[in-house]
């Protein structure tokens, strides 16, 4: 492995999780400005710029985005991208950001996320409505099949084909609760049991409430640089050692679809991993996509940290706290901290700031390597997921 | 006919043939002349090779829950009066999966492994939407037992 050449030298949260009284114009504009006063240079020294178009339901600025915020922040980026892979689309920025960094055609590169989704009482996946597309919507919209149910399928499927119990899903949410905690941020602190998870309304079986993120207003912003550029800021960089991505789709109706996720992050990770020259016994913390309770179980064995089905049992093994064998979303995650529509952008955030040693109550002392998995969507089984490796300076 | 709430299809030439028969009660498969594969959905070519020689062949009507969901909370509308409904992932017997409905069973009797037949909700004058419903013709020891698929 060679030294990375791209690092986070800028990397915010907005702490608010509701902001009625705002717009994602103005979120954007004071994350935007929080990462890049971490770093030390201008609006002007933005040479690339990422944003995603449209959460399909929670952020709302639309297809164009990345060229009408530019003209609202008022930066000149060389380079802009806005490929929409739910809440993937952060992680596929950093990696088109990074190969435009290492192909010499940008020094800098600005990454943003804003939304509304909780005081816009958006449904976000419990609901969908609209003009059915001739492919493949048509096929698949009457079914009423919104997101927890696209979730709820493989979690049904995960559970017959290892033998999982709903217990084991519940100790996702349980363990996000308890990392919460520590962090004054959160949208939820209180503790929780498997018990609460379990009892909690079915949304869609056999996944529960409590089985789901939370919804939150949010934003979120992540400034990249050339080595060359880093050295000049004056944060601390993060390097991005590794990163990877892969999709999954329908496969012509061969896909059993809960297999396949495990698949799909597992060909990221290894690209990651390979690129960074570490593997998954290496990691010091973990951010992993957490939208659901089943997200990570799935998540955790694309990592290759645990076989099939025993990612239950390697979480209840290992302990997943800031003082267990594997640090997990210490930030209390989408379950439990925030999760504005979106969650891979925070992921990264999280990540920086265990490698940076300023998470606060919540810092797994002495973090050196972090891995994030960041799963979205373009429409059910159509996904994406993104693998980084991230090493501290 | 209770009204029709739900998202309706968007028809176009490509996928006509399969709207068509759906019309008419059949569930339309292609099966490809050159791998000699099934797929789905419907459309212009075989998106395993590639290969534009498809043939239109109507399905058994049978297959089995690969994995099924009980949506409790769906606001939409055609939905919102439906909860709870079955979503789910069947197995055809052609061995290709697709996304739909159970119907016409409590939703604590569908299990993995539960036989079903394909039948249609009526959406308009012009469009019927396949789902499925436990097969009564199958073994019902099967039906009740068989787990894997």
């Amino acid at each position: 492995m060679s030294a990375p050449n791209v690092a986070i030298v800028g990397a915010y949260e907005h702490p608010t999780r509701l902001a009625p009284d705002k717009d994602e114009w103005q979120l954007t504009a004071e994350v935007a400005r929080a990462a890049l006063e971490q770093t030390g240079l201008k609006p002007s020294d933005i040479q690339g710029y990422f944003m995603p178009p449209s959460a399909t339901m929670g952020g709302y600025i639309g297809p164009g985005a990345a060229l009408l915020m530019s003209d609202y922040l008022n930066i000149k980026p060389r380079f802009i991208d806005e490929t929409d892979v739910g809440g993937a689309s952060f992680g596929y920025y950093v990696n088109r950001a990074a190969l435009a960094i290492n192909a010499g055609l940008i020094d800098t590169a600005l990454i943003t996320y804003a939304s509304l989704a909780r005081s816009g009482h958006v449904d976000i996946g419990s609901g969908r409505t609209g003009k059915a597309a001739p492919i493949p919507e048509s096929f698949e919209q009457a079914y009423g099949l919104a997101g927890i149910a696209f979730y709820a399928l493989l979690a049904r499927r995960y559970m017959h084909e290892y033998g999982v119990a709903p217990e084991a899903l519940a100790a996702v949410a349980v363990s996000a609760r308890r990392n919460a905690a520590a962090n004054p941020d959160a949208a939820y602190r209180d503790p929780i049991t498997v018990d609460d998870v379990l009892t909690s309304p079915e949304i869609a079986s056999p996944l529960h409430r409590l089985d789901c993120c939370i919804v939150s207003d949010g934003a979120g912003a992540i400034i990249l640089a050339s080595r060359r550029m880093a050295q000049q800021c004056r944060s601390k960089p993060v390097w991005v050692a590794g990163f990877g991505e892969a999709i999954m789709h329908t496969d012509g109706g061969r896909s059993g679809w809960m297999n396949e996720t495990v698949d799909m992050v597992a060909t990221a990770s290894r690209q990651a991993y390979a690129m960074a020259g570490i593997g998954p016994d290496d990691i010091d913390v973990a951010g992993v996509y957490d939208a659901f309770t089943i997200n990570v179980l799935l998540g955790l064995e694309g990592l290759g940290v645990c076989g099939r089905g025993e990612a239950g049992n390697f979480m209840e093994e290992r302990g997943t706290g800031r003082d267990g064998g594997f640090p997990m979303n210490l930030d209390g995650g989408g379950l439990s901290s925030n999760h504005p529509g979106r969650r891979g952008l925070f992921l990264l955030i999280e990540a920086t700031r265990q490698l940076r040693g300023e998470a606060g109550p919540w810092q797994r002392p002495g973090a050196k390597t972090a891995v994030t998995i960041a799963t979205g969507a373009a429409s059910l089984v159509r996904r994406a997921s993104a693998t980084h490796v991230l090493v501290a300076d | 006919m209770a009204e029709w709430k739900r998202p309706l299809p968007t028809i176009v030439k490509q996928t006509e043939p399969y709207w068509a028969a759906a019309r008419e009660g059949k569930l339309l498969l292609q099966l490809c002349g050159g791998c000699k594969q099934y797929q789905v959905h419907y459309r212009s070519f075989c998106c395993f090779c590639w290969s534009g020689e498809v043939e239109d062949i109507f399905a058994r009507g049978t297959g089995t829950v690969f994995t099924y969901t009980v949506v409790h909370r769906n606001r939409a509308p055609g939905f919102a009066e439906a909860v709870p409904y079955v979503a789910a992932l069947v197995e055809l017997s052609e061995g290709v999966k697709v996304l739909t409905n159970i119907v016409n069973c409590e939703p604590e009797r569908v299990h993995i492994g539960l036989r079903v037949r394909v039948s249609f909700m009526t959406a308009s004058d012009e469009i019927r939407i396949p789902v499925f419903e436990p097969d009564q013709d199958a073994d019902s020891n099967h039906s009740s037992s068989e787990e894997e698929t």
